[in-house]
């Protein structure tokens, strides 16, 4: 009698429902539309991240292939994605340590407090339990108040600080002036990025990693669409290089190329959520063992009524519901926006830092009659920063 | 014996158009009267009509065309006395004898 | 929007003059067609022009059209509408039937090939109706009652397709040029659905205000469902996401080299089943539904597997799109166009079958029309 053998091995029992990719295992997930095992879909996931790292090594390596040390600040929120980017990363780095080779990168590890209120346990042991599994790695924490005072930003442009306040005071009487928790949760999504994008600079960084997979890189399209900022999407959602502004007052201060460049990069970017909450509990030891909860991380905007919502909340409601039957349009926006020019102008706004559209804000003032136009000296604003901060 | 509590009732007219009248008898004008105040002892508020139109007037079976996730449904427009509910607090306006309320669906082509 | 009755029936006229003037829609002595359904857009685009047109002696010669979709029941009660509107106007009223130009009413449409695609049908049929209508009546300017809503969620469509030459164009508030037969305008592009709204009921307008009986009564998970959504939490995102929409349109690559758009890198992901994203249903003007994102999926993944065989993408849609009946509608392989006319990103000739500018060899609705007189002594009952 002929043994049938089945592919993988020869004693044990048949598999029921193999893994497409290495036909060895059984499948126990499914990774777009095909049944994996566990091991090719971590694999697959570890795989498209590195590939992006790779990509980026190579745009930033110095002349005639020498390798000076690439050093990458990563934003890291405490949430899933760039949790998992940072684990990749010190995978990435691990590899090729084991194998007796320098480390390929330097890691800056910054997490934003945005709490402005003092001393927060909860973070300090959410960040212990990271430090632990990742004892190679530095953890810095930077309060919120530190976006005060940064060059790249053109405070004239904001509601004034109080100058006899605290910092926290001062911040938090700010946001307090925003017209609405759409404006508030912009404004703290672009000051934690101006922060970001500041120590970078300060610290020669050659690029900034953020965490975004296509789901949040589809969420961001329309959240800005829906806040007017469509003329920069193709400057917020894409890998690449990034003007960066200097508003500093004083002439003397600023910096001898007033342009300063920095790279933005999203290495999760071809992954979807689903897959990166499904990653976390498949490493060992699983990440949802040190991931936080939400309220940990989020003070900024505590428990909302159902009518206060932000855009972004809702954007990311309906994405939610769009990527689970319909996973192939979350990544289409994406791609969709990838192919948009990046259109550079001289003038870059004081708030999000994104090119002006001078002949895009005559037309619509011609076509609306809107009248518009701030206080005498107040900064430039594009359109979606002038709903954010003026409503 | 026993003595019927006397509840003061607010006489409402509410209006539905731009297709929400389907739902309630195709009829447009409803005069209704309701307590001042519920269960909880507060004044009526919209909320409280919202609630009191599904459960006592309409006839359709289709609620989510009126109400979800309890509340209006978004693309209804709501004028409480001709003027727009936003300025009036929305749902937790309090009613008053009299008023007019206008239930107006824009969710129509054309 | 805030002020009560008469006030807010001058602001909002006063806006939809600013907006006339200011893109220059119209000059003096034109004749405009009105696109009129009998619904609350184009009642109330007809109350304004009228006023407007007498207030600020625009000299326009203002004409009713209206399009019978031979849906018993349904059309015939929104052209009771019409008729009256055209009474209380007292405008000129010209109706044109789906029968006299395409031979096929939709209810014959729906026997033929039943629910579903049937609003792809409606959507062609209409959009080419207007046109020729108002070519009968010697009018090159059709005017419709698109509003500020109607564009962002077409926005929001394109981009969830991945059509980057349709949200360009629909974003523009003129469509159509010196070169083409009929040209259109939104002149309540930037107004509010809701201001509609308020206008007509403040003025006492009446409308027919029904859903198509053969539409899908789909609202969640669409785009419009979205931009309610949207509105609830800022209400200006309305207007916002019009003004991104017209902002990215700019940034949208121009492919002088490649004349076809199915071959360049502006080509669409998936493409819609109208010509100019505003269409669809009839009745619905253009709002998505759910069934357009499951299509939108389908074609999205069968893309990303031609891709990957490195097929020539535009070949591999096509015998699996002629299968499809569904909303999404693939284009022919282009043959020689009879006058190729280089407009913006695609090129724009004439029918072979009818004559109808289309930027195809065979125009959609002739194309359409093939396929439904094949089947037609098949009806089923």
């Amino acid at each position: 009698m002929v043994t049938k053998i089945e592919a993988g091995s020869q004693d044990s029992q048949p598999l029921q429902r193999p893994c497409k990719k290495c036909n060895n295992q059984e499948a126990t997930l499914t990774s777009r539309t095909e049944p994996v095992c566990k091991d090719c879909f971590t694999q697959y996931i570890y795989l498209k991240c590195v590939r992006h790292i790779g990509l980026l090594g190579k745009e930033t390596q110095g002349p005639y292939g020498s390798q000076p040390t690439r050093r990458y600040l990563l934003g890291l929120s405490l949430g899933t994605s760039s949790t998992i980017l940072l684990h990749i990363l010190n995978s990435y780095v691990e590899a090729a340590l084991s194998k007796g080779r320098k480390s390929p990168l330097d890691l800056d590890i910054i997490v934003v407090d945005t709490s402005v209120s003092e001393q927060d346990e909860a973070l300090q042991a959410t960040l212990d339990a990271y430090r632990q599994r990742y004892p190679r790695l530095t953890f810095e924490v930077l309060p919120l108040t530190s976006v005060l005072g940064i060059s790249s930003i053109d405070w004239t442009a904001l509601p004034s600080l109080k100058q006899d306040q605290s910092p926290a005071q001062q911040l938090a009487d700010l946001f307090e002036r925003l017209p609405s928790t759409t404006s508030r949760a912009d404004i703290l999504r672009l000051f934690i990025r101006h922060i970001l994008i500041h120590t970078a600079l300060s610290r020669s960084c050659q690029a900034v990693l953020l965490g975004h997979s296509t789901t949040a890189l589809a969420e961001l399209t329309l959240a800005e669409t829906a806040k007017g900022r469509g003329f920069s999407l193709p400057w917020q959602i894409n890998d690449g290089v990034l003007p960066i502004e200097d508003f500093s007052p004083d002439p003397d201060n600023a910096p001898a190329d007033k342009k300063r460049t920095i790279r933005v990069h999203h290495p999760l970017r071809e992954l979807f959520r689903q897959e990166l909450v499904t990653y976390t509990t498949l490493t060992e030891p699983p990440l949802t063992d040190i991931i936080p909860a939400e309220d940990v991380v989020n003070k900024a905007s505590p428990v909302v009524s159902h009518r206060d919502l932000s855009i972004e909340e809702v954007v990311l409601r309906y994405f939610a519901d769009v990527e689970v039957n319909y996973p192939s349009i979350v990544a289409n926006v994406v791609k969709t926006t990838a192919k948009l020019d990046r259109l550079d102008a001289e003038e870059r706004c004081g708030v999000c830092g994104m090119t002006l559209d001078e002949l895009g804000d005559e037309r619509w003032k011609g076509e609306i009659g809107d009248s518009g136009g701030g206080e005498e000296g107040a900064g430039s604003l594009c359109y979606g920063c002038e709903r954010s901060v003026r409503g | 014996m026993v003595t019927a509590t006397e509840n003061a009732q607010l006489r409402v007219v509410v209006e539905f158009s731009g297709g929400l009248e389907m739902l309630f008898s195709d009829q447009k004008r409803h005069v209704i009267s309701i307590p001042t105040t519920d269960e909880n002892g507060k004044p009526v508020t919209v909320a409280y009509l919202i609630e009191y139109l599904c459960k006592n007037v309409m006839k359709d079976s289709r609620k989510e065309l009126f109400v979800l996730d309890s509340q209006i449904r978004p693309g209804i427009l709501v004028l409480i006395n001709d003027a727009d509910w936003e300025l009036e607090g929305e749902e937790k306006y309090a009613i008053q004898n009299g008023d007019n309320i206008l239930f107006v669906s824009t969710l129509h082509g054309g | 929007m805030h002020t009560p009755g008469r006030c807010f029936i001058s602001i909002f006229e006063d806006e939809v003059h600013h907006t006339i003037s200011s893109s220059k829609l119209f000059f003096p002595g034109e004749k405009v067609a009105i696109g009129a359904s009998g619904g609350k857009d184009s009642t109330v685009l007809a109350s304004v022009l009228k006023t407007l047109n007498e207030r600020h002696n625009y000299g326009l010669d203002l004409v009713l059209l209206s399009i019978d979709e031979g849906i018993k029941g349904y059309r015939d009660d929104s052209l009771e509408t019409v008729k009256w509107n055209a009474i209380q106007y007292e405008m000129p009223l010209k109706v044109v039937g789906y029968d006299e130009l395409y031979g096929w009413t939709m209810d014959q449409v729906v026997e033929t090939i039943g629910k579903k695609g049937n609003c792809t049908y409606c959507g062609v049929f209409r959009r080419q109706a207007l046109d020729r209508g108002a070519k009968m009546l010697g009018i090159k300017h059709v005017v419709t009652g698109h509003n500020a809503d109607d564009v962002a969620e077409t926005i929001l469509m394109n981009l969830l397709r991945g059509d980057l030459a349709r949200l360009s164009r629909s974003t523009s508030i003129v469509t159509g040029d010196a070169t083409s037969d009929v040209k259109r305008s939104k002149p309540l592009k930037y107004s509010y659905e809701k201001e509609i709204v308020l206008y007509a009921y403040h003025k006492k307008l009446d409308y027919f205000s029904t859903e198509c009986i053969y539409s899908p009564e789909a609202f969640r998970g669409s785009a419009r469902s979205l931009i309610k959504n949207l509105e609830r939490v800022r209400p200006t995102a309305i207007l916002d996401i019009v003004r991104s929409g017209e902002d990215m349109a700019r940034l949208v690559p121009v492919n002088t080299a490649k004349s076809c758009a199915c071959k360049g890198d502006v080509a669409p992901a998936v493409v819609a089943a109208e010509e100019d994203g505003l269409g669809g249903c009839g009745s619905s003007n253009g709002r998505s539904s759910g069934n357009e994102m499951a299509a939108m999926e389908k074609q999205l993944r069968q893309n990303e597997a031609a891709e990957g065989l490195e097929v020539d993408v535009s070949k591999q849609m096509l015998p699996q799109a002629q299968r499809d009946k569904e909303n999404v509608k693939t284009l022919p392989i282009r043959g020689v166009s009879a006058n190729p006319k280089i407009l913006g990103k695609q090129t724009l000739g004439n029918c072979e079958r009818c004559g109808y500018m289309s930027s195809q060899a065979i125009c959609q609705a002739c194309m359409l029309l093939e396929g439904l007189n094949k089947n037609r002594p098949q009806i089923q009952i």
